[in-house]
């Protein structure tokens, strides 16, 4: 599970409030069926990866590993065995007599992880653990949790602001604003289907693009919109319970614009062509409205060569003026 | 021309770092030399240091005024009951002033008890100059039967030295990362084992900055303990005026006694040095 959204939305208050580092001011924290709002952290049997890492500096890294393990007493060769397991799990072996300040983040990262193992908690929570490490390293980690999490089948909740995180990571997005849940399901899902336009331009990246339009007529099966330019077009779907003459919002992400083809066309007004190798983005506008389009094309394209870009109506998406999807609204409204 | 430019820079350099040695040389002769001079008369005999012009090289070296102030005489008794009796009160009330300060500043700082007026209160407790409590204290001293005694001069300084140490650890308390006891408690830590086995680890080189603070403080400390302090429990400090005395001006024994007075001082300060490793608290962070 992956809480996502912007700075201060509440990720990590909820996830401090789910380990017991904070109380709810209201609400129950439930695991199992069984409420927990006055266990200790430690009764909760959850163990956290701080976006610090969090690694006592006084004690070499096997200290650090066997130190939940100490605390409750363990046997010391029990210790010993479970800090090697936890060791050659996340090949800190040569490391373990090291003393943090002599480790680079990425080892430091593979501690905090060790330090959660070997304690074989019943869940294992993630606070932005990979926002302190260089761009490389983040992916290297990032294959590194994905791993641990099939080796161990255990739950994990893990919080980030990285929506490629959320993406890669999560079995189940819950992505958060203001302290509320947006919207919670599969990555694909939410991806595909976002309820509004907050949950929609926060999944993607080049973030889809919003194009103002008015509704001028709906069926069943299609719709009639009119574009901010003054022209208009029919798109193959409907405008659920939306009436006529309201405001509101297309939503097309990147890779459902393309040069040529697509279900209707748009005005485009290219400004920049963004070579990244085998895929490039187009940025320019659309009347008044931005847009990015991906372009897998490998030729040169000019303004005056692109004056239009074609829209896959199957993924296309419509907001109300509240910036709600109207297959949302028209669900709520059924 | 740019040559000339040139040479022109490095001499206003030259004459700017020639201004700069001046003034720290002259501010060094101006430190330095009432130590230079105390150790001079520490080591010089007794008829060398009245001798007019002053010589400011040594001249003779004599052990006598150390032999004099180390064995004492019949009039004078030795310099170590008065050293032991410092070190004895200095140890004790400065571990006292640092366990209850440390712990209470970890409280302020870390829980916020108090919220920003008990702080303020602490450390208001230290405007007062000592000499403004001398009269009451000696008056309550005396009721309580603790005039001469150590106990009586330990929780004094103790009392007097706890604001400084809570002031002084409240600023290390609260930059250091509350991360790593919340990371004590999910591993299992109650907030004792957290405050002991993780927090003060952590704050070792500010607890060893208090420490020398608080230790020269009472160390030095005079007004007090010439009050409170009589034959039994006298101080080095108090036993430094007592060398004067109406027949003669015992200058070379003031100045042996003053050195070896300070010694305690330096050594303490040295051996806590070793413990002021900066950035050991940030290593298993970022």
């Amino acid at each position: 599970m992956v809480f996502v959204g912007p700075s201060g939305c509440g990720k990590s208050t909820l996830l401090r409030i789910i380990s017991g580092l904070e109380q709810a001011t209201s609400g129950d924290t439930v695991f199992d069926e069984e409420v927990v709002n006055d266990h200790t952290p430690f009764e909760r049997g959850v163990a956290m990866v701080f976006q610090s890492y969090a690694l006592y500096p006084h004690m070499t890294v096997a200290e650090n590993l066997g130190f939940p393990l100490k605390l409750a007493k363990a046997d010391p060769q029990e210790i010993a065995a479970k800090v090697k397991a936890a060791a050659d799990i996340l090949q800190l072996g040569p490391l373990l007599d090291r003393k943090p300040d002599q480790l680079s983040g990425g080892q430091k990262q593979r501690v905090a992880m060790g330090r959660t193992i070997v304690r074989s908690p019943r869940i294992f929570l993630f606070d932005e653990p990979l926002s302190n490490l260089d761009a490389d390293l983040r992916i290297e980690m990032r294959l590194e949790i994905e791993k641990l999490h099939k080796r161990l089948d255990a739950t994990m909740i893990y919080v980030t602001h990285d929506q490629v995180e959320a993406m890669t990571l999560a079995d189940r997005i819950v992505v958060l604003r203001d302290g509320s849940v947006e919207q919670m399901g599969p990555p694909l899902d939410l991806y595909e289907n976002p309820v509004n336009t907050f949950v929609a331009s926060f999944l993607g990246s080049p973030r889809i693009n919003f194009l103002n339009v008015e509704l001028l007529d709906s069926d069943a099966s299609s719709c009639k919109l009119l574009l901010a330019d003054g022209s208009h077009v029919t798109a193959p779907f409907s405008a659920g319970t939306a009436s006529v003459g309201e405001k509101m919002k297309l939503g097309v992400r990147p890779e459902d614009l393309s040069a040529s083809g697509g279900d209707f066309s748009i005005p485009f007004r290219m400004e920049i062509h963004e070579r990244l190798g085998p895929t490039s983005y187009l940025y320019g506008r659309s009347g008044a409205d931005s847009i990015v389009a991906e372009y897998r094309e490998r030729g040169a394209v000019t303004p005056a060569t692109l004056t239009t870009l074609g829209v896959n109506s199957a993924h296309a998406h419509l907001f109300d003026a509240n910036g709600l999807s109207v297959r949302n609204r028209q669900e709520r409204v059924s | 021309m740019r040559r000339a430019s040139s040479t022109m820079r490095r001499l206003r350099r030259h004459v700017a770092n020639s201004w700069a040695w001046a003034v720290v040389g002259a501010f060094l002769v101006f430190a330095l030399f009432p130590v230079y001079w105390i150790v001079l008369i520490a080591f010089r005999p007794r008829d060398d240091i009245f001798q007019y012009p002053a010589a400011l090289m040594p001249t003779n070296l004599s052990l006598d005024n150390i032999r004099f102030i180390w064995f004492g005489t019949e009039t004078s008794e030795p310099i170590i009951g008065f050293l032991g009796n410092s070190m004895l009160i200095s140890v004790i009330s400065s571990l006292i002033a640092l366990s209850l300060g440390v712990a209470c500043a970890y409280a302020l700082g870390r829980f916020r008890i108090g919220g920003g007026f008990l702080p303020m209160w602490i450390l208001s407790q230290r405007f007062l100059p000592p000499i403004a409590l001398v009269v009451p204290l000696y008056l309550m001293y005396r009721q309580f039967g603790l005039l001469d005694t150590y106990f009586g001069l330990v929780i004094l300084y103790a009392t007097f030295t706890i604001p400084i140490v809570v002031w002084l650890m409240m600023g290390y308390v609260e930059s250091s990362p509350p991360e790593l006891e919340e990371a004590a408690y999910i591993d299992g830590a109650g907030y004792w084992t957290a405050f002991t086995r993780i927090a003060l680890p952590v704050l070792k080189p500010g607890l060893s900055v208090a420490a020398v603070f608080t230790f020269i403080f009472i160390w030095n400390e005079y007004v007090l303990a010439f009050q409170l302090a009589g034959d039994d429990v006298a101080t080095i400090t108090v036993y430094l005026p007592r060398l004067r005395s109406a027949v003669a001006e015992l200058y070379g024994e003031i100045a042996a006694a003053s050195l070896l007075s300070v010694i305690p001082a330096i050594v303490f300060a040295g051996v806590m040095q070793r413990f002021l490793v900066r950035g050991l608290a940030f290593g298993g962070l970022k």
